[in-house]
């Protein structure tokens, strides 16, 4: 008894250090207007390129426009990207990969050969392709990376449930008699989710990267809304004379990309310590 | 022993074949499929209140054989007439209802187990599902099932993984048991136990055979386990039954060859009472090319000539104890 209970007070650091960066990241989301009393959207003619100060913390931009409350706006977007480009695929990836995994078969051979098709895809290939169609934006975002992202779950997920669903436990189930949507409720989901969990929360960095990567291409989010990768874009013709413009929004994007992959580390270190 | 008693499990000419998935080339060129003669025509009858203990090397289709008559696995031929009513074609939905009535207590206590459900919902789901009792009942029939197999009452509220082996094999009997089942197969259920708590288990399951009047399939490979908890033994060699009677017959007086080697070289404590040479040699043909014939032909001392060319039937030798062997011919 005395032995668990030190067990549960070891908290794991990873996780720790990873859930505070991303609560301050989700704080700068929230109420950005508490940080900073600047407009990220107002043009000032008199300060353009200004290098940091006590007035403009992070400098201004080409257009006067101040970095540190483009910056502080950004959060909002970023976050929305991270976490809106990869929940749409968890949950269909993830259902994907239990149908396929557990039925077998024909329904099996089908889905996966459709994965592949979706393998065979460069996702910037597919992202410029939707750009075409839909016209640059967010829209265009969020459809080309749930196409390309649900596959990584179904894979992931689809192995797990190869090995659950032969355990006894799920036939003990089928011994008691339970339907094939209970033993998957009860008995698969419970035991296959933790590596798709742990995925997700890396996963949440590479949608904020590629994110980032198609603002900085001019494919994602547009200009003059404030976004870390559509920043460092803008920034970049001015990197000898104004450093500053690409070197924070590159900060900010690398340390929120930090606290997310800290949290899948300690996530896949604690489910691994719970089950058993 | 009545000489009249009621069978729960009427088993005749039951074959399960597992097909080998072929490679392309197999199949554009015409090969045969083939596939591993898990269990090769078995018939048996299992009575109530009895414990039969069926017994054999391992991958001699026991575990098979057990899944298959309860419809874990779909039986390729033959019947299975449980407690009066043909099981064998019954679709999934209509299997649902009766699944209850047989349970299974399973050999890997670390595996049997969901590592992500409390005991108390195991159990509770059950009672819930089957509506074995009204639901204000429930948790005091958890109580009880958790008594009856010796558990303490604060099991409810742990996950599996906070047990030990023998603890994990008391929820699975427990879990098998709150359905009130009439036949619980019991698949090596200690052959992954210590030694010591072999023997609690194995107590605690001639137990509940006697309060709960439960007819119990027991299969195990351990020959002296088998001696001290089966009423019956059916000896099973590559998917078939060698010899079936009654315990005693068995040990003291085996008929097949193959009986009468396994029980030889099962360990004996007694150092006077070993023997030096091993009893048996090589291992059984595979399962998925048998050679005509007895199946034991290969390794058995007596073989003759008709050994190797015709499959012995299984005859009554005397009252109650069969055996398929030329050697009674």
């Amino acid at each position: 008894m005395a032995d668990k209970i030190k067990k549960k007070k070891k908290i794991n650091i990873s996780l720790l250090i990873g859930i505070i960066i991303v609560s301050a990241a989700i704080i700068l989301a929230v109420c950005p207007s508490f940080f900073t009393t600047f407009d990220p959207e107002a043009i000032d003619s008199q300060s353009m390129l200004a290098p940091p100060s006590a007035l403009h913390l992070f400098g201004t931009d080409n257009y006067g426009r101040d970095i540190f409350a483009r910056v502080i706006y950004s959060a909002r977007i970023d976050l929305f990207i991270g976490v809106g480009a990869m929940i749409v695929p968890f949950f269909i990836g993830t259902a994907v990969g239990i149908i396929s995994g557990y039925y077998g078969g024909k329904i099996d051979a089908l889905l996966m050969r459709i994965l592949d098709i979706f393998m065979a895809f460069p996702y910037m290939v597919l992202a410029i392709a939707i750009v075409a169609i839909t016209g640059a934006g967010i829209k265009a975002l969020f459809i080309s990376m749930w196409l390309v992202g649900w596959k990584e779950y179904t894979r992931l997920v689809r192995s797990e449930v190869l090995v659950v669903k032969n355990s006894e436990y799920v036939e003990a189930a089928k011994v008691l008699g339970y339907s094939d949507l209970r033993v998957i409720m009860r008995s698969i989901i419970p035991n296959v989710l933790s590596s798709a969990i742990v995925y997700g929360a890396s996963d949440i960095v590479m949608c904020m990267m590629s994110g980032a990567a198609m603002s900085y291409l001019g494919l994602g989010v547009q200009a003059p809304t404030p976004e870390w990768g559509a920043i460092i874009s803008g920034g970049k013709a001015f990197l000898s004379v104004a450093w500053w413009i690409t070197v924070f929004p590159g900060i900010f994007l690398v340390i929120t990309g930090l606290g997310f992959s800290l949290i899948g580390d300690g996530l896949s270190d604690m489910l691994r310590q719970k089950g058993r | 022993m009545s000489e009249e008693r009621k069978k729960l499990v009427e088993i005749k000419h039951l074959v399960k074949y597992f097909p080998i998935p072929r490679k392309i080339t197999d199949v554009v060129s015409h090969k045969s499929q083939k596939s591993v003669k898990a269990v090769d025509d078995v018939t048996l009858d299992i009575y109530e209140d009895e414990i039969l203990a069926l017994v054999g090397e391992s991958g001699c289709g026991k575990s098979s054989f057990a899944r298959t008559i309860i419809r874990l696995y779909d039986p390729d031929s033959g019947q299975i007439i449980m407690n009066g009513q043909d099981i064998t074609k019954l679709s999934k939905r209509d299997l649902r209802p009766i699944k209850k009535n047989s349970q299974m207590v399973f050999q890997d206590p670390y595996s049997s187990l969901n590592p992500r459900m409390m005991v108390g919902d195991m159990l509770r789901e059950e009672f819930l599902y089957h509506n074995i009792c009204p639901p204000e009942e429930v948790e005091s029939k958890i109580t009880d099932i958790l008594d009856k197999v010796g558990l303490s009452q604060d099991a409810k509220d742990r996950f599996p993984s906070e047990f030990s082996g023998g603890q994990r094999q008391r929820i699975g009997i427990a879990r098998a048991l709150a359905v009130n089942p009439r036949l619980l197969i019991a698949d090596e259920p200690v052959s992954a136990l210590d030694i010591s708590i072999q023997a609690q288990i194995l107590n605690l399951l001639k137990d509940l055979q006697k309060e709960y009047s439960l007819t119990i399939l027991f299969i195990s490979h351990n020959l002296n386990v088998v001696y001290y908890i089966a009423d019956r033994v059916a000896v099973m060699y590559l998917g078939k039954i060698v010899e079936l009677g009654t315990t005693r017959d068995i040990y003291q007086n085996p008929l097949h060859p193959y009986t009468d080697i396994l029980i030889k070289s099962s360990p004996n404590l007694d150092p006077r009472k070993r023997e030096e040479a091993p009893a048996i040699n090589g291992n059984p043909p595979s399962p998925i090319d048998i050679p005509p014939g007895c199946r034991f032909a290969k390794r058995c001392p007596f073989a003759t000539d008709i050994c190797h060319s015709k499959l012995p039937e299984l005859k009554e030798i005397t009252p109650g104890h069969t055996c398929a062997c030329h050697r009674y011919d």
